[in-house]
């Protein structure tokens, strides 16, 4: 009897909850349908979904979003690693929610002290072009309800100083104007596990607030 | 003084919100701080302002001196 269900079955083919044929199916795996009843060819090739993991492999990552729901002083990212990172970028759009302007500071492990960085800004307003350097790790300024749009590049340097620099577009209309700001902390650091930007004023950061924070490698 | 917080982690990518308590007396030595600097910074621009506006002011001058430009030219500051 068995020999005869053995010549009978030779072929993955003949099964009931298999395809019945091979043809046009070159380089496809197989996968269980979504019914869960049998097993069905995938869309994409086997190399066309190694290249797809190498592509993946190769961009850079979404870490984290967040949209500001309602007015706040700080919005945080914990539970980072620049050690395996090495980069990240953090793009935002920001509006003000109070009356007065305030700068935008970006803190590196939980050290909100302003005296432990230096920020050298440059600013374009038309043709005027200034420049300063401040006690504090500013990334952004924003006017009085103004939004702005800032993205600001982080890593840990060779010689283990968190830095940044950060580029923003504020104001709106005729008054657009481009501020670039370079930054690092008076001492060394050992990783990166935690980034915050805080508001200068209480409360400031408005609800509709976006930031998204992207790591550069995948470790 | 509470400061209120969104906090995420990356890794559960969970977002709380969290209150973190300051002292008044920290929070406005942290803005007289950064009120200072705004002030510094107001400044060091009225002055570059000031000083581009009396460069471009004797170019012209000299330009006109010199015959390369008219004595009606009008420059927007």
């Amino acid at each position: 009897m068995l020999h005869i269900i053995r010549a009978a079955l030779r072929k993955f083919i003949q099964l009931e909850d298999t395809p019945n044929s091979y043809s046009g199916l070159a380089g496809k795996l197989f996968k269980v349908n979504s019914a869960e009843t049998a097993l069905e060819a995938s869309t994409n090739t086997d190399s066309e979904i190694a290249e797809a993991v190498n592509v993946a492999a190769n961009v850079m990552e979404k870490v984290a979003e967040v949209e500001v729901s309602s007015d706040c002083d700080y919005v945080e990212f914990t539970g980072l690693d620049g050690n395996s990172a090495w980069f990240y970028i953090l793009l935002a759009t920001a509006k003000n929610a109070t009356s007065s302007a305030y700068d935008l500071y970006l803190y590196v492990n939980g050290d909100t002290d302003n005296t432990h960085y230096y920020t050298q800004q440059l600013r374009a307003n038309d043709t005027s072009i200034s420049g300063t350097r401040i006690n504090c790790p500013t990334v952004a300024v924003l006017g009085e309800n103004e939004g702005c749009l800032f993205e600001v590049k982080i890593t840990k340097d060779p010689n283990d100083y968190f830095r940044f620099f950060s580029n923003v577009s504020r104001f709106t209309g005729s008054s657009v104007e481009e501020m670039i700001r370079s930054g690092t902390k008076t001492s060394t650091i050992t990783n990166i596990t935690s980034l915050r930007i805080q508001a200068q004023n209480a409360n400031a950061i408005a609800a509709g607030s976006k930031f998204i924070l992207f790591k550069a490698r995948r470790g | 003084m509470k400061l209120r917080g969104l906090q995420v982690d990356v890794k559960t990518k969970e977002i709380k919100e969290v209150f973190e308590e300051i002292s008044d007396e920290e929070y406005q030595k942290r803005l007289e701080e950064a009120k200072k600097a705004e002030e510094e910074m107001r400044i060091r621009e009225m002055i570059e302002a000031k000083k581009r506006e009396i460069l471009e002011r004797q170019a012209i001058q000299e330009l006109i001196k010199e015959g390369k430009l008219k004595e009606d030219i009008k420059i927007n500051y």
